[in-house]
């Protein structure tokens, strides 16, 4: 059950990256969210790590006005020291092959 | 006798096939830890103010929401559990007397939510592996 939950998840998380252009990447420090959406999955906030290695903060929701599933917030995590020694986000880099160079961002 | 142990053997048995084990043991968190994750542990980037955003029950400031999560690793009864999308381990503090919940890594340096569950307390039972009783 909780795999085919992930699965309806992952899909969408997909379609809403794909919308902002972000076909390759990996999730790191997910949480389920405690609210219940259409669809019967869970609220998830967390990190995508961007094959560009570029960090974003989200929050998958639902909008009930337009009816759709929503990344709400979405920012761009700029300086990323504090997470140079998050082993989850070391674990992200090595999913997508970018090692440890540059976990220091742009700041 | 021998017979009653061999079929105590196969029963045994029979539930490692099924993939039946011993429920997951709650964590011992000592006191100690729990005024270490208390006093220590961080939100990641932006992760306090979205978090206060979108669960702001009963605080009326960000600094009150960040010091009821910390508050709730304090009284809450500790217990693991999996995260649904990563598989990660997190450690989890509910406090039953405020239906409040917060979440850690399992390293206890991260702060990864705080919520009122409006379910009480089985919200945390039905997280994957919870260890909670």
């Amino acid at each position: 059950m909780s795999g085919v939950r992930r699965s309806e998840t992952r899909g969408i998380l997909r379609r809403l990256l794909a919308k902002r252009g972000i076909g390759r990447f990996a999730l790191f420090l997910t949480q389920q969210e405690g609210k219940q959406l259409p669809g019967g999955i869970e609220s998830l906030s967390g990190f995508v790590l961007t094959g560009a290695g570029e960090v974003y903060g989200f929050w998958l929701d639902w909008d009930g006005l337009e009816g759709e599933y929503v990344l709400d917030p979405w920012y761009r995590v700029a300086d990323l020291s504090n997470l140079a020694c998050d082993p989850e986000y070391h674990r992200a880099r090595r999913e997508l092959g970018l090692g440890d160079a540059g976990v220091m961002g742009d700041g | 006798m021998s017979r009653l142990i061999a079929l105590l053997s196969v029963a045994l048995l029979l539930l490692a096939v099924a993939g039946c084990s011993a429920p997951p043991q709650a964590p011992a968190v000592s006191s100690a830890e729990r005024e270490k994750y208390a006093a220590e542990a961080q939100w990641a980037p932006g992760q306090l103010e979205a978090h206060f955003q979108k669960h702001p029950q009963g605080y009326g400031t960000l600094e009150e929401y960040d010091r009821g999560a910390r508050d709730t690793i304090l009284k809450g009864t500790a217990f693991t559990y999996l995260d649904r999308e990563s598989g990660q381990g997190h450690l989890g503090f509910y406090d039953g007397s405020s239906g409040r919940f917060t979440a850690l890594t399992l390293d206890g340096r991260r702060i990864a939510t705080h919520f009122r569950s409006d379910q009480g307390d089985r919200y945390v039972r039905q997280l994957p592996e919870s260890t909670y009783r």
